[in-house]
């Protein structure tokens, strides 16, 4: 330390001359600071400036910068906990950025995951989302906070029901990760919303690649991983609080994390995390949506233990919310929904009201969790984890035969699906540039339900048997993933007053292979292969009205698993300090993909007549490319455009299958202003141009897909230190001239229009 | 060492608990649907009011709800021209030994139900008869004066409009809507 301190007063003489024969200061340095080991950006590193008392802290991408430098030698100091201390000459004026590795203290190192901890893109371009983009979708929902990656659109159900669909795919074929878990919820509707609290996440980023094969051969449209920091990896107390405002729905999110470590037994951490949101009904531009108010409250708990070799952790998680539907959206029969087509707004106009009636969704979510490491050697570690999920989802509508004798109403549909997962997986290094994993996973799933019948119950044992290893020769990386799986399904249901029982097997391989091929500034990235996924039960036995869409919905026990054959192409230039450009070109071929298609004739009912809709096998046909193009974040201009174009084709009728996002055009421009405090604003003003979904055949809908739209969007947005916060805040105007549209892809399209402005004020503080 | 015992142990206690479940893992019984509340008939029950003719019923009884079996009766309504009838609902539950009627709970929320008739082909016009407690009518009970011979259908729809009733058809989503042929003789 006294050589640190002999160094720098050194380097504060030294400096201290050269500033005075300069007077010339108003250079700048700026650079990232990784993980030596992890190559993980560091945050919240402070980055002193020798000879002054200005100091920065890095941004949870690592960035930093220093301004108003002076020319010359000038040296800087970067201290972070559990870091060895960094320093540094740089002769300023610099144009390009620096990179500061830094290399974790020795106590440290035995600990710190090398590899595999997260998956890391290999074959496949990063599709994560930055810290930005993660700050603005906070306190929103995960399909709206998805959408800002290229080729992944919203599906929704209004305004509190969302999912991310991936190149055209969602529900059962986009798998959902949270913590290293499979999410297993009732995800076979398209308006039931993943239960997961997003403020949970720190990182959310989609995988496609041959890596998504550990989690699952069924993500046919890739897997969403949603993560934390590792509990284990917390150092030192802290706290975390989050808000977010919106007036649109007059809502709020708040959200607070406290996490420590024990002071006797360092070996032990802990972390709390409680989130509540809250709104009312949303207003479109020129009236208020009826009962489209939500209420949701999500508690988790984690306990951290790491000693030399071994680490393990323990989550509990508790995820309850109150989703109100618009209720002019819940209809009896066809008469009904061809009357609401018609009128320009919907019938029941509604007054703002925090309180949610009829119909609405609960959901009750329940994670027990336990993970653990065991190090064998630098080379090798085994994982293993056990999960026990309970979803609760409770559908009510309020109609006649929900009346119970005690005047409370009885729920139209009631599910409890309890799924036991346990997995465990060996990692290894070889000693020449290459690493693999090995992974055994195993589900016990068991549905019921307690109300109408919808889908059946239902006991589900699946098991899969994995290997992704990757090797890597100069310039090109491999990567190959194969994976085996096998299912048993037993379904119990009543079938003419009689009990039956039936069993299903389904077996089959997936392969994904590609590489990654590096030049000076473009990297290439190839993968490809075929995977499958075996109907789910509600598309072998669903049978009954589907009310939101006035359909009546048959299931086909006679299903076979469906597979596709894929192939993608992406090209990305990336320099420290120079445009950012990704551009993604695929295609899938799914054989025998299932799909909901109308059937006559039509089943006649008390209610009338409905139109009916069967599980059927088609083969289907997807083309499409992304694109993005980012200018440096620290430009004094910076700005992104992003498109994504989507060409999917049933081959036997040449039309486009129902469903499939239309393509979308975005782009971002800000400008960064520098604070007397140091801090940047961004000041930014975006637009989004959705263009009409084409190729549908005439009739395949009951409404035409609703025209383009363009929605703008401004903001301003900084980070903010004070008295040892740290903090973000945003203020941002989204659908900034309250523009009157619909969503191909929101449920409520044929009832009502989409929300209009909607102000949004964001808080974020922390300290640690 | 001891560690490496524990995960094997863990390991194998994992997988004998997993082939147990294998073999003794039977899915739960689902709730029985017969217990369920349906609507499975529609009965029209009309009296003469010169008393001269015998009543009169009509109706239609689907007892395996939605899908299934088709109804197995859907009848013609029959009625004699330039006549007064009195017309009664019942909504009943069938599948269910005795039937229950759940008119009866219509009646009881009749501020939140609406019967609406509309006919086409034959000009007859229906006077709802009965109020809920806010004074709109509710339509169980009606009153059918029949015109001239002719033939046409006559369509029964439930409305279910709760918190939005205002004596028009149009709020809220149809509980029934049912139609049926007519024939005035």
């Amino acid at each position: 330390m006294v050589k640190h301190i002999f160094v720098l007063t050194c380097a504060v003489c030294l400096l201290w001359a050269t500033a005075h024969a300069q007077s010339n200061c108003t250079f700048l340095l700026k650079g990232h600071v990784y993980d030596s080991v992890l190559k993980t950006p560091v945050v919240g590193a402070q980055v002193i400036l020798a000879g002054t008392n200005s100091s920065v802290v890095t941004s949870s991408d690592g960035y930093f910068e220093i301004r108003k430098l002076c020319a010359g030698e000038q040296t800087i100091g970067i201290k972070m906990d559990g870091y060895r201390i960094f320093q540094q000459a740089y002769v300023v004026p610099l144009t390009e950025s620096v990179e500061v590795k830094l290399l974790p203290l020795a106590s440290n190192l035995q600990g710190v995951t090398i590899f595999g901890a997260r998956p890391k893109e290999v074959v496949e371009p990063p599709r994560k989302l930055n810290a930005e983009q993660l700050f603005r979708t906070q306190g929103q929902t995960l399909g709206k906070a998805l959408e800002a990656l290229p080729g992944v659109y919203n599906l929704s159900t209004g305004q509190s029901i969302s999912k991310p669909i991936v190149h055209g795919l969602h529900s059962n074929r986009v798998l959902i990760v949270n913590n290293e878990l499979r999410q297993e919820s009732q995800q076979w509707g398209a308006e039931h919303a993943p239960e997961i609290d997003a403020f949970q996440a720190t990182d959310l980023q989609l995988i496609t690649g041959p890596r998504s094969l550990r989690y699952g051969s069924d993500a046919l449209g890739g897997v969403v991983l949603m993560q934390a920091e590792p509990v284990t990896g917390i150092r030192k107390p802290g706290w975390v609080a989050n808000s977010s405002f919106f007036s649109n729905g007059r809502g709020a999110a708040l959200s607070l994390m406290g996490e420590t470590v024990w002071k006797k037994h360092t070996a032990w951490t802990a972390r709390v995390q409680g989130t509540l949101r809250r709104s009312g009904n949303a207003q479109s531009p020129s009236y208020m949506l009826g009962n489209t108010g939500f209420y949701e409250r999500a508690t988790a708990m984690s306990i951290g233990y790491k000693k030399e070799k071994i680490s393990m952790s323990w989550h509990f998680s508790d995820f309850y919310t109150r989703l109100g539907i618009l209720s002019s959206s819940h209809i009896g029969n066809l008469s009904d929904l061809y009357a609401a087509f018609q009128r320009e707004q919907p019938i029941d106009t509604a007054s703002f009201t925090y309180k949610i009636g009829f119909p609405y969704q609960q959901l009750h979510h329940q994670t027990l969790q336990w993970q653990g490491h065991y190090r064998v050697s630098n080379r090798s570690k085994w994982e293993w984890q056990y999960a026990l999920q309970r979803n609760r989802r409770k559908e009510f509508d309020k109609t006649l035969q929900s009346q119970q004798g005690n005047g409370t109403i009885k729920p139209a549909l009631d599910f409890n699906l309890v799924t036991h997962q346990f997995d465990v997986r060996w990692l290894h290094q070889y000693a020449n540039k290459g690493s693999g994993q090995l992974g055994l996973s195993a589900q016990m799933q068991s549905n019921e339900y307690y109300a109408s019948y919808l889908i059946p119950n239902y006991i589900r044992w699946q098991t899969g048997l994995y290997a992704i290893e990757q090797v890597t020769r100069g310039r090109v990386t491999a990567e190959l993933g194969l994976r085996y799986d096998m299912q048993f399904l037993d379904v119990l249901r009543w079938e003419q007053q009689q009990l039956q029982t039936k069993r299903f097997a389904f077996h089959g391989p997936a392969v994904m292979g590609g590489v990654r091929i590096e030049w000076p500034t473009w990297t290439n990235y190839i993968y490809g292969g075929s995977t499958w996924r075996a109907p789910h039960v509600n598309e072998m036995y669903s049978y009954g009205i589907h009310h939101s869409a006035a359909t009546f919905e048959m299931g086909d026990s006679n299903l076979k698993p469906e597979r596709n054959y894929q192939l993608n192409w992406s090209l990305m230039r990336g320099k420290a300090n120079s445009f950012r450009w990704i551009g993604t070109a695929y295609t899938q071929y799914i054989h025998q993909f299932i799909y909901l298609q109308p059937v006559f004739p039509a089943t006649l009912t008390l209610r009338g007549a409905f139109p009916t809709f069967q599980y059927t096998p088609i083969n289907v046909i997807m083309a499409g490319f992304d694109m993005q193009v980012e200018s440096p974040r620290h430009w004094k201009w910076p700005w992104h455009i992003k498109s994504a174009y989507l060409l999917a084709r049933n081959t036997e009728t040449g039309y486009a299958p129902v469903g499939m996002p239309p393509a979308r055009i975005e782009g971002e421009m800000a400008r960064r202003i520098n604070l007397p405090s140091g801090e940047a604003l961004r000041v930014y003003s975006g637009l989004n141009y959705t263009f009409r979904a084409m190729g549908l055949a005439t009739m395949s809908d009951y409404l035409n897909p609703p025209p383009a739209y363009w929605l703008c969007r401004v903001g301003l947005e900084t980070d903010f230190h004070w008295q040892g916060f740290h903090g973000q805040i945003g203020l941002g105007i989204e659908n900034l001239f309250n523009v009157r549209y619909r969503d191909y892809l929101n449920r409520y399209r044929y009832f009502a229009n989409e929300p209009g402005r909607n102000v949004v004020l964001q808080l974020k503080t922390s300290r640690h | 060492m001891t560690t490496r015992l524990s995960l094997k142990s863990t390991f194998l206690f994992l997988i004998g608990i997993t082939c147990m479940g294998w073999i003794a893992c039977k899915p739960a019984t689902p709730p029985d649907p017969n217990e369920e509340e349906l609507i499975t008939s529609v009965l029209i029950a009309l009296r003469d009011s010169s008393g001269i003719e015998p009543n009169k019923l009509f109706m239609y009884r689907d007892l395996d709800g939605d899908g299934g079996a088709a109804p197995s009766v859907f009848d013609t309504i029959r009625l004699l021209s330039n006549k007064t009838y009195f017309a009664d609902l019942y909504f009943l539950d069938e599948s269910k030994q005795p039937a229950d009627t759940i008119s009866k709970e219509v009646l009881a929320e009749a501020d939140e139900h609406l019967v609406c008739f509309t006919t086409s082909g034959v000009s007859m016009p229906i006077e709802r008869l009965d109020k809920d407690g806010n004074n709109l009518p509710l339509g169980l009970k009606s009153k059918w004066n029949t015109g001239a011979a002719s033939l046409g259908t006559l369509r029964l729809v439930l409305k279910h409009q709760p918190g939005n009733k205002n004596g028009s058809c149009e709020p809220g989503s149809s509980d029934i809507d049912l139609l049926f042929p007519l024939f005035v003789q």
